[in-house]
């Protein structure tokens, strides 16, 4: 009862502090995990660092700091971050799309498209002129739109109607067809093994501002899409038959919202690897904190996203440094318990 | 308002409705029943555009409804579903002003009219205003679904649809809701469409009813001109009797289950327990009873019967489920058991009881169970008219008209076949052979008169 008041509260009250506090929070986790690391630096020193670069003012600082935090700490978080976002936005949107709280970002297969284009890139060691070190994320986004018109286009093939049911159906079908492709590669593989495998359990590690802004317009697009089509994403919540009801163009406003996650997904896959677990927990999470309304579900997820991911990745490359655990390890670890227990605490209330 | 006209369409190549042609008038409420395939749902998804129409016409106030945008149909079309469930926490106001969305224009969802007053009113109306901050989990299924209901009139329709609207309710919020259903289509004056399962509730909750059966329309009009039993028992493939409504000039309609045991209906089942001023009578079986109290129904079924010695039947007060059997005429206080008439067809018991100058008759009949009312009602007469001979000839006066009730046992055994006249006579046979018969001995006499 407490608890329910609570949420009703914060619901009806401070939604304008929710967003405040989240906001509050990831530029916490931004700063928290610029000054953490093997080289240890102060808060003033990140301060006049950061003052230096983006403020009209000349500062006296070490030039390997600003090397540290620019090229190399940076980059990272605000991979982490977009990354992050992403993939709590893609999930937030399947989960409302398909009705199923139980979606996450990899339910249609989009990922396991984007793994074996990376893959396959990782496998064969080809690079494509003009892109070079982007070649990898330029084909993971390839293979995860591939895969997604391959699942769309089967699904229309079974039933005209394009179902929900037809389409997670396939979508599990098809990861697992190219998970098992997957494998095939992983054990063909002699030297690459090792980058296969750490690039499928996710990281951030090693990447630079390309990737970021790699990233930021495939989430901007993906995220405007999303945003915009809330409220669609409210009615389907509660099945298509009553979306068309409501007078939603239920055929297009699917493909939108389709397209716009897999968009998403397929993006941060490319950049990051396989990360599990945010896009099922975040949206989880913040729905208990402000309820369902996608129109605030959505950008507090993509806020708690990023910032969960920030954390994670702080917490991959600080707990044993200096070898750093592989990212979509450390979301499984936290995501896992975590998840279980939002289904009891669901369960009890 | 809503016109349809040889409305044909369904799913692929062969048609699921065919030709279906009705018309639902502002303010009015529309049924439609029918067994599962008979085309119910397709209609439905034909009228909501779910499904593309393949013949004939849908209009709407005169405009065909394949004129208008998705958008501009639901401005003028609202559903509401068998309880949608969703997993999500929405609360009662948000789930409301969806609602809203086909008058919502523009990336932003800009409300050309005055949204807000409208889902506070349409919260107002289906009274779920009082909790428009609690989420739609927290509620109960009835209050869930005049939420949806709330919605639907935020979308301010000229007609209102519900698909089964009651189908996962208790029978209480399910006529809460089709009362609230009734109560909004009259008030806002909106022409309201249900489908229904329940062949009761859409009696008595529709003003005109249509009956489909495989795509096609069987009836259309009063449910006291569709609910007809010759039509209901070909279209659903059941045997339903038909019966009339205490209250309101509605049908009621109803079946009889299969009966495994055959249930032996004799006097030998009845049991007797006198007390001072009455005598309660029990069988095991419960027997239709012709009940002449002043409350109830004129026939139900009773297991127990009360007979009490009072001087009218003003003094009769009913407790509990006993049937009240009093027959007050002048005489002395006498009990008669007739029994086994014309080889155990027809068992009748007789009570004559007499205090402070009234007595009273009363007269189990046991027939057969597919006796009409009416029949047992002119048997009744026709024993009353037998009475009032007999103490007629035995030289009483009669200052009042005997009252006599009577229990019929409807189970099928070893009952009575023949036809009225002949249990008449044999009643009335009976009657005289029980009057003599009180000074003989028996054993259940001798247990009576103690």
């Amino acid at each position: 009862m407490l608890k329910r008041s609570i949420q009703i509260f914060i619901k009806r009250k401070s939604r304008f502090f929710t967003y405040i506090i989240a906001t509050v929070s990831l530029l916490f986790a931004i700063f928290f995990a610029v000054s953490s690391g093997s080289a240890e630096l102060s808060y003033l020193n990140i301060a006049t660092i950061l003052i230096d670069k983006w403020l009209p003012f000349e500062a006296d600082i070490d030039g390997t700091y600003t090397h540290i935090i620019h090229e190399i700490r940076l980059p990272r978080i605000f991979l982490a971050m977009f990354v992050g976002a992403s993939l709590a936005l893609a999930g937030a949107a399947f989960q409302g799309l398909l009705k199923n709280p139980l979606a996450d970002p990899y339910t249609l297969g989009v990922s396991s498209g984007s793994a074996l284009g990376a893959v396959l890139v990782i496998y064969f060691g080809f690079s494509l002129p003009f892109l070079g070190s982007l070649t990898l994320p330029f084909v993971a986004i390839i293979g995860g739109f591939l895969s997604l018109i391959f699942v769309i286009s089967f699904a229309k093939m079974v039933q005209r109607q394009l179902t929900i049911e037809t389409m997670i159906l396939t979508g599990i079908v098809f990861s697992s067809f190219l998970g098992s492709l997957l494998s095939l590669f992983i054990a063909l593989s002699g030297d690459e093994l090792r980058q296969i495998i750490h690039w499928l359990l996710g990281s951030v590690a090693m990447r630079g501002w390309e990737h970021v802004f790699l990233l930021i317009p495939f989430f901007i697009i993906g995220y405007v899409i999303l945003q915009t089509n809330a409220r669609e994403l409210n009615a389907f919540a509660f099945g298509e038959g009553t979306a068309h009801d409501l007078g939603i163009n239920v055929e297009k406003r699917r493909i939108l919202i389709l397209f716009a996650a897999s968009l998403m997904t397929g993006a941060a896959v490319s950049v990051s690897g396989t990360i599990g677990f945010v896009g099922l927990v975040v949206p989880h999470f913040v729905r208990l904190l402000i309820g369902a309304d996608h129109k605030h579900l959505l950008p507090i997820s993509a806020i708690v996203g990023g910032t969960f991911l920030i954390l994670a990745d702080l917490f991959a490359r600080t707990i044993i440094a200096p070898t750093g655990l592989p990212l979509g390890v450390v979301t499984a670890l936290v995501g896992a318990p975590a998840f279980g227990v939002i289904l009891l605490r669901r369960k009890m209330s | 308002m809503l016109k349809v006209e040889r409305l044909t369409g369904g799913y692929e190549k062969d048609p699921v409705v065919d030709r279906i042609q009705f018309h639902v008038n502002t303010g009015e409420v529309f049924g439609i029943l029918g067994p599962n395939g008979s085309g119910k749902t397709t209609l439905l998804n034909l009228l909501t555009g779910r499904l593309p129409k393949q013949d004939g016409e849908i209009t709407l106030n005169g405009q065909s409804i394949a004129m208008f945008s998705r958008k501009q149909l639901a401005q003028k079309i609202a559903v509401v579903h068998q309880q949608p469930e969703t997993s999500f926490s929405f609360t009662v106001e948000q789930v409301v002003r969806m609602g809203r969305y086909p008058h919502e224009h523009g990336i932003f969802g800009t409300d050309l009219k005055k949204g807000e007053q409208i889902v506070q009113w349409a919260m107002e109306v289906t009274q779920v205003r009082g909790f428009r901050n609690q989420f739609m989990h927290q509620l109960s299924g009835g209050e869930k679904q005049r939420v949806f209901l709330a919605r639907a009139l935020a979308q301010e329709p000229q007609l209102l649809v519900f698909d089964e609207p009651t189908n996962h309710l208790d029978i209480g919020y399910q006529v809460h809701f089709l009362n609230e259903m009734r109560r909004i289509a009259n008030e806002q004056q909106v022409a309201t469409l249900t489908v229904l399962h329940d062949l009761n509730m859409a009696s008595l909750f529709c003003d005109r009813v249509m009956l489909l059966n495989e795509g096609k329309v069987s009836a259309v009009g009063n449910p006291f001109d569709v609910l007809k039993q010759g039509s209901l028992n070909d279209v659903y493939k059941t045997t339903f009797e038909r019966k009339e409504h205490p209250r309101v000039a509605k049908p009621l309609i109803t079946f009889t289950p299969n009966q495994n045991e055959e249930v032996e209906a004799s006097l030998r089942f009845v049991d007797y327990k006198h007390q001072q001023q009455s005598t309660v009578l029990s069988s095991k079986s419960h027997m239709k009873t012709l009940n002449l109290a002043l409350e109830g129904d004129a026939f139900s079924w009773y297991n127990d019967w009360k007979v009490s010695y009072v001087k009218n039947d003003r003094d009769v007060n009913s407790e509990g489920d006993q049937g009240e059997l009093v027959l007050l005429v002048n005489g002395e206080r006498t009990s008669y058991i007739f029994q086994t008439l014309a080889n155990d067809t027809v068992c009748l018991y007789a009570e004559k009881r007499m205090l402070q100058n009234e007595t009273s008759y009363i007269f189990f009949i046991f027939i057969h169970q597919d006796m009409s009312e009416t029949a047992l009602l002119r048997i009744y007469f026709d024993i009353l008219e037998s009475v009032k001979r007999m103490i007629k000839k035995e030289g009483h006066s009669l200052k009042e008209s005997p009252k006599l009730t009577m229990a019929s046992a409807q189970k099928s055994g070893r009952l009575w076949h023949g036809d009225h006249e002949k249990l008449v006579f044999e009643v009335e046979n009976a009657l005289y052979t029980g009057w003599r018969e009180v000074k003989c001995e028996g054993d259940v006499h001798e247990h009576l008169h103690t």
